[in-house]
C-alpha cells in the first residue's frame, strides 16, 4: 500500500491559546433544542465549564455519574464554550477539552473542597442535581479533577480545578 | 465562489513555489494547466442556500450587543399584523397600539480543516495543491452552510407537515398542490424558488410532450435538462448534495428580494483563507462568520416525491 494512500492523520484541534496542552475536539450536542417558532435560535443547557461525555453515537451528553454511560472508566471533557451563548445555540456544537489544562469554573456541587482533593462529575440523583458538575469523588468513582491550589473563591464563587490528561481509574 | 486571502508576514514564501512564482508573474495560464494536472475526486458545488437567500454582508456595524454576551447578534424586525374595516362615515377604524415582533440572527464559525504541510513535502507536489485544497475547503464550508439550512429547514416541517409537506409523484399536480398551499386560507406566501436535487431534476427529462408540450420536449432531448431554468415557470436551485438534501424531496421557498418573505443570511466574515509559516511548517484553512435565520416558518413547502 502506497505511503500516500495510508489513511493515517492526526486530526488533533489546535488547542486554545490559553490551554496550549489541551487535547482539544468538538463534539455535537445531543437532541439540541429546536429553533423556536419566531425563527430565533433556541438556547441549549450546556454551560461552559461543565463536564460532558460522548453517547454512543459520538454526541456529548451532560456526563451523570449514575449513568451506566458515564461508570468508570469513561472519557469525560469540559465544555469551554457551551451551547447557552449565542454561538452555541445556532451551531449546537461544544467546544471541549479532555484535559491539560487548569480553569475556573461555577459548575461544581456546592461544598467545601481542600486543595488536592479529588473530583468526579455529579450525578441527577444529588439534591440538589449535580449532572455534569464537578464534586467530590467518592469510593468506586472514577477521578475526573484535581481541587487546584485556589480551592474554592470564597467572593467569587468559581472552583479551581486541575484536569490531566486521560482516563484515571477509579479511587479506591 | 472567491475568498479572502490573509497571511503572516512570511507567509507565501515557500507556498507551492511553482504556483505562487507563475501567479506572480502574470502566468496565471500556466498556473491553471499545472492545476489541470491534478485528479479530481468528486464535484464540489457552491452553497446552494446562497441561492436561496442571496447572502448579505454585515460589519460591526450592523451588531446588535446584549449586556449579557459579548457575541453578535443582528436583530430584525418582522412585520406586524394590521386589518382595516369598513364603518359609517361617523364612524372609526379600530384603535391598536401596535406592536413589531422581532427575531434575532445568531452567528457561528464555519472553518475547514486545517491544513499542515513541511516545506520539503509539499515541494513534491506539481499542481498547485494549496490552491486545490483551499478551493475545495470553501466548497466543503459551503456543505456545512448547506447542513445548518437544511437542518433548519427540517426542524420547520417536522414541527407543521401537515400543512407544509405536499406528497406525490414528479407530475405538475404535486407541484400545483404545493404552490396552492403555498398560498391558500390565511397563508397568502408568495412562491419563489424551487430548490431540488440534480438526480430528482433530470427527472424532468421524462414529462412527456402531451404534458409540457413539442417544444420544451425537443429542447430537453436536444440539450438535456441543464437548458432549461424553470420548471413550471418555478425558478429552479439544482444541487448534488445527497448527502445533505434528500434525493426525494424538493422544497418550494418564498423570495427574499425584492420584498423579504423568508430569512436572512448574513455574513459578518465571508470565506476567508489564513496561511502562516512558521519554520518550514507551512498551514492553511479558511474560515467564515455567518448567520443563518429563516424568521417566517410558512414560507416554505416541501415535496415528498413517491
Amino acid at each position: 500500500m502506497s505511503i500516500l494512500t495510508s489513511g493515517f492523520d492526526v486530526i488533533t484541534h489546535d488547542p486554545p491559546e490559553n490551554a496550549k496542552a489541551a487535547l482539544a475536539l468538538v463534539l455535537s450536542v445531543y437532541n439540541p433544542p429546536a429553533v423556536s417558532s419566531s425563527g430565533t435560535p433556541t438556547a441549549g443547557t450546556i454551560p461552559a465549564g461543565s463536564i460532558v461525555v460522548m453517547n454512543s453515537t459520538g454526541y456529548a451528553i451532560p456526563a451523570d455519574n449514575d449513568a451506566a454511560t458515564t461508570n468508570a472508566p469513561v472519557l469525560m471533557f469540559i465544555t469551554i464554550d457551551g451551547d447557552m451563548d449565542y454561538d452555541g445555540s445556532f451551531v449546537h456544537k461544544l467546544t471541549c477539552i479532555q484535559g491539560g489544562i487548569e480553569i475556573l469554573t461555577p459548575q461544581y456541587f456546592v461544598t467545601t473542597y481542600a486543595p488536592g482533593a479529588m473530583l468526579t462529575c455529579g450525578h441527577a440523583g444529588s439534591s440538589p442535581v449535580s449532572t455534569g458538575k464537578f464534586r467530590a469523588v467518592g469510593s468506586g468513582e472514577q477521578i475526573y479533577g484535581v481541587v487546584g491550589p485556589r480551592g474554592v473563591n470564597a467572593t467569587t464563587g468559581l472552583l479551581d480545578v486541575i484536569i490531566p490528561q486521560g482516563i484515571s481509574p477509579a479511587s479506591a | 465562489m472567491a475568498y479572502n486571502v490573509e497571511t503572516s508576514t512570511h507567509s507565501a514564501q515557500f507556498l507551492n513555489k511553482s504556483f505562487i512564482s507563475k501567479i506572480e508573474g502574470g502566468q496565471t495560464k500556466e498556473a491553471v494547466e499545472a492545476s489541470s494536472l491534478f485528479i479530481r475526486e468528486r464535484l464540489r458545488q457552491a452553497a446552494a442556500v446562497r441561492e436561496v437567500i442571496i447572502p448579505q454582508g454585515v460589519t460591526e456595524e450592523d451588531i446588535d450587543r446584549d449586556e449579557s454576551t459579548d457575541q453578535p447578534k443582528i436583530i430584525i424586525d418582522k412585520e406586524p399584523d394590521s386589518s382595516a374595516t369598513f364603518v359609517q362615515f361617523q364612524g372609526t377604524g379600530r384603535r391598536t397600539w401596535f406592536k413589531g415582533p422581532r427575531y434575532s440572527v445568531r452567528f457561528g464559525k464555519v472553518e475547514s480543516q486545517r491544513f499542515t504541510k513541511s516545506k520539503a513535502e509539499l515541494m513534491t507536489y506539481r499542481s498547485d495543491i494549496r490552491k486545490i485544497l483551499s478551493d475545495n475547503s470553501v466548497m466543503d464550508m459551503a456543505d456545512e452552510e448547506d447542513r445548518k439550512f437544511y437542518e433548519l429547514v427540517a426542524a420547520i416541517i417536522a414541527a407543521n407537515p401537515s400543512v407544509q409537506r405536499t406528497s406525490g409523484p414528479f407530475q405538475s399536480g404535486t407541484f400545483k398542490t404545493a404552490c396552492q398551499a403555498m398560498l391558500t386560507g390565511t397563508r397568502k406566501r408568495p412562491i419563489g424558488k424551487l430548490l431540488l436535487s440534480k438526480e430528482r431534476y433530470m427527472d424532468a427529462l421524462d414529462l412527456p410532450a402531451t404534458s409540457v408540450g413539442d417544444e420544451i420536449a425537443k429542447r430537453h432531448f436536444d440539450e438535456g435538462i441543464e437548458a432549461s431554468q424553470k420548471l413550471w415557470g418555478l425558478p429552479v436551485v439544482t444541487h448534488v448534495k445527497s448527502d445533505i438534501y434528500p434525493t426525494d424531496k424538493g422544497w418550494i421557498f418564498s423570495p427574499t428580494s425584492p420584498n423579504n418573505f423568508l430569512g436572512n443570511f448574513f455574513t459578518l466574515q465571508d470565506a476567508t483563507l489564513f496561511i502562516k509559516q512558521e519554520a518550514d511548517i507551512i498551514s492553511f484553512w479558511t474560515y467564515e462568520y455567518i448567520g443563518i435565520g429563516l424568521a417566517n416558518s410558512l414560507s416554505m413547502q416541501e415535496i415528498v416525491f413517491s
